[in-house]
């Protein structure tokens, strides 16, 4: 698995120009010249004579030295072969190593993609039990910090770098007689939470060792309230695990189950594999067909599958449905032989959620209700009351049972709440034992257990919900959490501490100082390395040395604490505030092993040796530690992998190629049902403490998130996530204060007067908020969101570092700073106008889709799609028919593979995993800030977004739509017709092909794709001469980088295409077939991997059998996007189908059966556009005589 | 002797003026010596020579860090450079109008005016063609473009407008060399004739090919002339419509439109005419040659101006109209977004410069009012630049999916290149007063005796 690092750093790879380039200027030989010049010609120059023969003789010699400059000396570098290469390492074949990504302690199974020894790629691993196969986003970005030519590189003491491992251990050495003696008192440990079983083998030791070493832990993402109320409810401690797979009703309540938290990906991919609509309109596709059509009705193709699959061929079938295929774009001609609606049977799950802020699960959800979070607790317990669950308190809708609302004068929107709450509730009702109701972390204790109590009472427990015992270490000796270590700092009982892979003086609540404390006792004076230093002064350090004198000689406690040891990845904050800072090893550099968030042991295995000889494992740092190195963590891995299950070399080795164990998850617990008078107890005053407490109008909620991008803080440094299109928002390199359009109007805001403000400006500036909380203020960008609830506030943590690199510091504000620890989550604060303006740079500026989403993102409910199968193909009718002369693509050249792609935005929750993915399989430069301010991101893979507010901009209940949009490799490209030098090109098998070698940049295929998808090189981004080792060492070698002036796209991963292609040829020259032997699946684009929810499918459009052309053929969900425009997309959308509860939001509009479609000029739901509706039912009519 | 009135349409020639006169007020001033130069000469030519700095300077910056310091992003990807190009080359018909056009329907009214728009037409191709070699994204690679035998194997992409435009505008700018030239020579003859410093005689005279004004020399010449304004006349149409084949041909809303070419030529005379008039009016005051731009001069030109002006104006309608017409939200909402969108102050400017402030040109009274003339002549100049920046830049901004929308400004960068120019033509224009003739002076002769002796020899 450890690949010599020689094999790639001294091949050909690193002998390009560039490098000479550099190297000779590394000589700086214009000086030296210049010396030469300035000093000795003038002296010889006096009496300068020369004869015939001298001249020569110097001419020569001229010549001869002139040469001397292409024999300049090359640092000596050796390419050695493998003595025994490694198995299977064939150069220019990547390999594969599965491994596992560890965030927050847990691990997400990844595959890596190696290239001669040099990781490049991580995607997610397919075979493992957890997740899709699909990753996230932090997981793809994970390998940029690997790379990060700001990370760590050496061990610094007192901030100086030079220093090495061994000194450390030496100074440790010194404090070990100490810690033998009084068993490791006043030793701390400071770490985040850890689920490795190998790690927890060596903590351990390290206790064994010195059992009153105490361990402390900081987290600053997680929350403990659920594993709190849950204690009191079940009286266990246990976690909740969904399944969404068995769910067919979920309420979301501020959980965000679909963006955020450990398990993320198996929601995703379960709560997706509910909503496949491809399976089970395939089965009735194929019946329909078989059926002849004519006479088919819906009665028939519902029994699908009385007749096998096997008895029509595959040619037969194929012939069908490319008799059907008149609607491949959306000129709304079905044929008639069509039969019966291909969905008549469907079935999938229905999403609710509630919640504050806009988050994915939201933009996913059929039902969305906005509210505070103090509302939501109340809207909670009102569920519970509903299900059955003995609450305290009165009920919220108290009208409902008055039988009408003419007492209470609600809002629209409560009038909504009103319908969701009591629809949610018959609903839930309707699917006791298979519906999940899961509760956001940041609520209260209490609320959670009251989340185990209704799971529990509809018979969820055991079905679709789960709570499993934590899988994550239990540290030993644990002293709690960093406010407990500050008090027992402040109390002089900690005398060495070490902070392991985390940033608490950038991450602890603000109400603990941690800065000061820690800073208070930098430097012992006593010890050595004082010595060490004032032998060496430097001007430098000088001041903040005396800085943190005087901070030392304010503090009027004299600290114990002797030692700071910090270790991480990044030299952040607190490795400025610590004596020593050693480098951590990244994952894909060490040995270890990881639980997934379900439990199963997955292992960590490196695919290079450490960038930075320093760099150790934690595994390591704890054998340092505890003074115990004998064993190799590679060693220590193995034994506990035995244990675990994978005992012997073969289990290893199938442990190493897997990267699981498999059937190691956690089991679930059995539960108790809770006392029946949990609720009762809490008396009114407890309820009182959740409501918001009525004061001043300009009290608000204030609500602590995660930021999509930065997540705590750790990855501010990365640059694909900072440039990442912001789930939502769309925002990059900067977080912002979210609130309500009616929020903001309320407080003044100009930029809130329209509601959601249309970016016009070059680059829009928005106001500044100055936020109180208690008595701290942060100030940050005003974010105007639409669907935020009225009355709160969010702000994001992980922004505004100042010292996590030259990308990642000064981002946006800190919202550690009003973060308190009583109020991690939830708190009150007050917000004014800010001074000055702020440019947000977002990758989109128009959040609104001006009437076009009916076409755009068609969106129709699942009952419309059933009672009338042409429901997608409506929303296309006020567009001119598409007409060609041109048979579709699947026909037009059937001998060759013709490459095909379908989005499905039923399952597309708009994560950005795709565009992450995209970036790195294909190079992608990231452009900055500024340039997106400017509008020149350079995302291949770009996630629309837009809010429906039915036509009032400060409705609190708005809709987000999301699409993905990539190239969609039209047939009919405008591109390619434009092109002066034909740089861009259509190939053999239907691909859009972009030639940068051709492309002069004339950019006219940009202004004439309507899709816009087009990137271009505007300035060089991709920087030759700037760019460190370690960001050369990062770019996938098969993808070409672009120079400035060039346009770059989407190329449908034609890298990967044509791996898959040779391969194949050499099969077929092989096995002498006649076809190429390209099976369905062997190319699997980089999105398409990365998808969660499996979303995007890819392959060959000509193979009838291809899961492409099966989903291509599904004519009453598939669309062009703008086929309008007589493009003939390769790529189609598939459009979303919601399964609406009447009950909680009206249908659409009347006589308007295609679902839900709230735009902006459409008004509100119910008036809907009556003539556009109309229209569209008299063209249906029309066609369905015709029909 | 006054000059007749000889066809009825007011005098061509003002004041008392014989062949003699004629050859001194024109041929004389590239003769002027420094002192008698005015000194308003040295003032332009100074200025026009530092904006013209700026060019170079823009330029060079341009070729050095990328396009990307100009205001252009992914909705909008072209910007100013495609907008002055357009601008610039429609400047430039109206030359090619007045002398091959109007020749070939034997406007004498033409004569006075033709050299310096031809000279003109050729100065603006000048400027026109630097942009879109510099707005390349890799301008050094330029040559990509023509169809030359590589070891690529590469042919340019024939379906592509680009490439007509390369060879449309190049072969304008070849024909328009030409014929100017050869519109040169006798009056290039004479000013051999008149020169008294040998070298200027002699740089005259090999200019000159040879000119003696013999009858032989005059046949060819007519006959050379003939073909030349033949060639040239179907050149006025097809560049402009090339140039809006750029647009027509796409499938943006707002640029995919057939009404382009007709409304681009008529916008293209407009322009120019605009453009002869801003620079003949002062420079006929400056060297007081006014006798030779008559009120009739400015008459008829003012004619053509709201003649072309008005077929605009229906461009423009028709515009409005098909975009309801079509029943394309995409159409309806480009048209929206002239009226009401973020950039609709440029499109009503456009309306108040292009429509409306031509009307005037109605009366007699202003037609014939130089000084009225000049300042509609401004708004028509500025008019046809906001037109190529509501179609190019308003198209693109907004087009499909409002997700990739944007905004679009240009930098400094962007207005310096185009100020820069400005610097080049009025440089050149400076230059071409102090060089040749600006004035035709053979055909103001033969005119001048048409009007003493008549129009029936």
């Amino acid at each position: 698995m450890k690949t010599p690092k020689t094999s790639y750093a001294d091949g050909p790879d690193s002998m390009n120009l560039v490098t000479m380039r550099k190297r000779l200027d590394a000589l700086d030989l214009h000086r030296d010249h210049d010396l030469v010049a300035s000093v000795e010609v003038p002296t010889e120059v006096e009496d300068f004579e020369v004869d015939r023969r001298d001249f020569f003789k110097i001419a020569s010699g001229a010549a001869a030295l002139a040469g001397l400059t292409a024999c300049t000396k090359q640092p000596i570098e050796k390419i050695i072969p493998y003595v025994d290469a490694p198995e299977d390492l064939l150069p220019g074949r990547p390999l594969f190593y599965a491994s596992s990504f560890t965030k927050d302690g847990y691990g997400y199974p990844v595959l890596v993609e190696s290239h001669m020894g040099r990781p490049t790629n991580i995607e997610g691993n397919p075979d493992h039990p957890f997740g899709n196969g699909g990753t996230d986003i932090y997981t793809t970005a994970s390998i940029l910090d690997m790379y990060n030519p700001d990370r760590s590189q050496s061990v610094l003491r007192n901030g100086r770098s030079g220093a090495t491992v061994s000194q450390f251990q030496a100074t440790l050495a010194a404090l070990r007689p100490a810690w033998d003696a009084n068993k490791g008192e006043g030793v701390a440990v400071l770490i985040e939470q850890q689920s490795s079983p190998t790690l927890e083998k060596v903590i351990k030791a390290f206790s064994a060792k010195y059992p009153k070493a105490s361990f402390y832990n900081h987290n600053p993402a997680q929350s403990t309230n659920a594993a709190e109320g849950l204690k009191k409810a079940f009286g266990k401690a246990v976690t909740p695990r969904y399944n969404l797979a068995k769910a067919k009703r979920i309420l979301d309540v501020d959980a965000n189950l679909l963006g955020h938290g450990a398990a993320m990906n198996q929601h995703l991919a379960d709560w997706s594999s509910q909503r496949n609509l491809v399976e089970q309109a395939v089965v009735s596709d194929d019946h329909g067909a078989h059926g002849g059509g004519a006479h088919g009705d819906a009665g028939h193709a519902g029994d699908a599958g009385h007749e096998s699959k096997g008895t029509h061929s595959a040619k037969a079938s194929a012939g069908e449905a490319d008799k059907q295929r008149g609607s491949w774009g959306d000129d709304g001609t079905h044929s008639s032989s069509h039969g019966a609606p291909m969905l008549a049977k469907a079935d999938m799950n229905r999403l609710y959620c509630i919640e504050t802020n806009y988050s994915i699960t939201g933009a996913a959800a059929e039902h969305r209700l906005t509210a505070t979070p103090s509302r939501i607790a109340e809207l909670f317990k009102e569920i519970a009351r509903g299900l059955g669950v003995a609450v305290a308190g009165q009920p919220l809708f108290q009208h409902v049972v008055a039988g009408g609302h003419a007492e209470v004068d609600l809002p629209s929107d409560s009038e909504y709440a009103e319908k969701f709450v009591t629809g949610v509730i018959a609903d839930l009702k309707a699917h006791a034992g298979e519906c999940v109701i899961a509760l956001g972390e940041r609520h209260s204790a209490e609320l959670h257990a009251m989340a185990g109590a209704i799971n529990k009472a509809l018979g969820n427990v055991g079905q679709t919900v789960d709570y499993v015992p934590s899988s994550l270490i239990e540290f030993p000796n644990s002293g709690g959490d960093l406010t407990d270590l500050t008090k027992a700092i402040e109390g002089n009982k900690v005398e060495s501490l070490f902070i392991l892979d985390s940033n608490p003086v950038y991450s602890a609540p603000a109400d603990l100082n941690f800065k000061s404390v820690l800073t208070g006792i930098v430097e012992p004076s006593e010890d050595d390395e004082t010595k060490d230093d004032d032998k060496k002064p430097r001007g430098d350090d000088k001041k903040p040395e005396g800085e943190a004198k005087a901070e030392k000689a304010s503090e009027p406690v004299d600290r114990k604490l002797a030692l700071v040891m910090h270790a991480g990845l990044f030299a952040d904050e607190t490795a400025a505030c610590a004596n020593w800072h050693l480098p951590l090893a990244h994952f894909l550099e060490a040995w270890g092993d990881v639980r997934s968030p379900d439990g199963t042991y997955s292992s960590v295995q490196p695919l290079i040796q450490p960038l930075y000889s320093s760099a150790l494992s934690l595994v390591e740092l704890f054998g340092i530690l505890a003074d115990e190195t004998g064993t190799s963590a590679a060693d220590l891995v193995k034994e506990t992998a035995a244990s675990a299950g994978a005992e012997g070399d073969d289990a290893w080795q199938t442990l190493l190629h897997d990267g699981f164990i498999a059937g190691s998850a956690a089991k679930a617990a059995s539960v108790r049902t809770p006392h029946e008078n949990l609720f009762f107890v809490k008396s009114e005053d407890a309820d009182e403490k959740d409501a918001p407490a009525v004061s001043g109008d300009t009290e608000l909620e204030v609500l602590f998130e995660i930021d999509p991008a930065a997540w705590d803080g750790r990855f501010t440094n990365n640059a694909w996530l900072q440039e990442m299109s912001n789930p939502i928002t769309t925002l990059t390199w900067d977080n912002a204060i979210a609130m309500s359009p009616q929020t903001a109007k309320d407080l003044g805001f100009a930029d809130a007067k329209k509601g959601y403000p249309n970016r016009t400006a070059v680059e829009p500036k928005t106001s500044t908020i100055v936020l109180t909380v208690g008595d701290r203020t942060v100030e940050g960008a005003l974010l105007i969101q639409p669907g935020h609830a009225n009355g709160a506030i969010t702000v994001t943590l992980g922004h505004g570092r100042e010292t996590a690199g030259p990308l990642g510091s000064n981002t946006g504000y800190n919202a550690y700073t009003i973060r308190t620890s009583d109020n991690l989550w939830i708190t009150k604060g007050t917000a004014v106008k800010g001074k000055g303006m702020h440019k947000l740079a977002m990758c989109q500026d128009h959040f609104q889709m001006q009437g076009r989403t009916r076409n755009h993102i068609r969106t129709v409910t699942l009952d419309a799609i059933k009672e009338d199968s042409h429901a997608v193909q409506h929303l296309g009718h006020k567009f001119p028919k598409e007409f060609t002369l041109y048979p579709p693509p699947e026909e037009m050249l059937t001998d060759s593979v013709q490459w095909g792609m379908t989005i499905d935005l039923t399952r597309c929750v708009g994560c950005s995993a795709c565009q992450l993915a995209c970036n790195s399989e294909n190079n992608t430069s990231v452009v900055g800030r500024n340039e997106v301010l400017r509008g020149r991101e350079m995302h291949w893979m770009r996630i629309d977004r837009f809010y429906e507010n039915g036509g009032d901009p400060f409705r609190e209940n708005v809709r987000v739509r999301t699409q993905p949009v990539a190239c969609v490799h039209c047939e009919n490209a405008p591109c390619e017709t434009v092109c002066p030098v034909g740089a861009t090109v259509h190939s053999n098998d239907g691909m859009n092909q972009m030639v940068y070698n051709r492309c002069v940049g004339t950019r006219y295929c940009s202004n004439n794709c309507p899709y816009k998808v087009r990137r271009f090189n505007y300035l060089q981004y991709y920087d030759y001469n700037g760019r460190s080792a370690q960001e050369n060492m990062m770019q996938n070698p098969n993808v070409t980088t672009r120079v400035r002036g060039v346009m770059e796209k989407c190329t449908y991963c034609v890298q990967r295409v044509n791996a898959a292609r040779i391969e194949a040829k050499k099969e077929q020259v092989r096995e002498g077939l006649e076809e190429l032997p390209l099976k369905d699946g062997a190319v699997i684009t980089a999105c398409q991997s990365a998808c969660p929810t499996n979303a995007i499918s890819f392959g060959n459009i000509s193979d009838p059998e291809s899961e492409v052309s099966k989903v291509r053929r599904l004519h009453d969900l598939t669309y062009g996007l703008l086929s309008e425009v007589n493009t003939r997309p390769r790529t189609l959308h598939l459009a979303r189908i919601l399964n609406w509860n009447p009950d909680v939001e009206a249908a659409p509009a009347a006589g308007h059966k295609s679902g839900p479609d709230i735009d902006e000029h459409g008004g509100d739901v119910k008036q809907g556009d009556e003539k556009k509706s109309h229209s569209d039912e008299e063209k249906s009519e029309v066609h369905g005589e015709k029909a | 002797m006054t000059n007749r009135d000889y066809d009825g349409q007011g005098p061509l020639i003002e004041g008392d003026h014989n062949l003699r006169s004629i050859s001194e007020t024109i041929g004389d001033i590239p003769f002027l010596k420094i002192k008698d130069t005015p000194k308003q000469w040295f003032i332009g030519a100074l200025m026009a020579f530092g904006v013209l700095q700026l060019l170079f300077l823009c330029a060079g910056y341009l070729l050095f860090k990328g396009i990307g310091i100009w205001g252009l992003n992914v909705p909008v990807a072209w910007g100013f450079a495609i907008i002055n190009f357009v601008w610039w080359i429609g400047i430039g018909h109206a030359g090619t109008l007045i002398s091959a056009i109007l020749f070939l329907f034997q406007q004498d009214w033409r004569t006075s005016i033709s050299r310096f728009a031809e000279a003109m037409t050729l100065f603006a191709v000048a400027c026109a063609g630097m942009f879109p070699l510099l707005h390349l994204g890799r301008p050094w690679l330029f040559y990509w473009l023509f169809p030359y035998p590589n070891s690529m194997g590469m042919w340019p992409q024939f379906r592509s407008p680009l490439l007509w435009d390369v060879f449309a505008v190049s072969t304008y700018a070849t024909v328009s060399v030409l014929f100017w030239f050869t519109g040169l020579v006798p009056d290039v003859a004479t000013m051999r004739d008149r020169a008294k410093n040998p070298i200027v005689k002699s740089v005259y005279g090999l200019l000159a090919l040879g000119w003696r004004g013999s009858a032989r020399h005059w046949h060819r010449y007519e006959i050379c002339y003939l073909i030349l304004a033949g060639l040239s006349t179907p050149l006025v149409l097809s560049v402009h419509s090339i140039v809006s084949l750029d647009f027509a041909v796409s499938v943006i809303p707002g640029w995919h439109t057939t009404v382009f070419p007709p409304y681009f030529v008529a916008g293209a005379i407009f322009a120019g005419f605009a453009m002869v008039l801003t620079i003949m009016i002062p420079v006929c005051r400056l060297y007081k040659v006014t006798d030779f731009l008559t009120d009739r001069h400015l008459n008829n030109m003012s004619k053509v101006m709201l003649l072309s002006g008005l077929i605009v104006a229906y461009g423009y309608a028709l515009e409005v109209f098909f975009g309801w017409y079509s029943g394309n939200p995409y159409e309806q909402g480009m048209i929206l977004n002239r009226f009401g969108g973020p950039y609709n102050k440029a499109y009503w400017a456009l309306i108040l410069c292009n429509i409306i402030v031509p009307q005037f040109l109605w009366s007699y009274k202003v037609r014939t009012n130089p000084v009225q003339v000049w300042i509609i002549a401004q708004f028509i100049s500025v008019g046809m630049w906001l037109e190529r920046f509501v179609i190019v830049v308003m198209s693109l901004h907004r087009d499909f999916t409002p997700a990739s929308w944007d905004a679009y400004a240009g930098t400094k960068w962007d207005w310096g290149l185009y100020i820069g120019t400005m610097g080049l033509f009025m440089t050149l224009v400076f230059l071409f007063i102090r060089i040749f003739p600006m004035i035709a002076m053979f055909e103001v002769k033969e005119v001048h005796h048409k009007s003493q002796h008549g129009d029936h020899h």
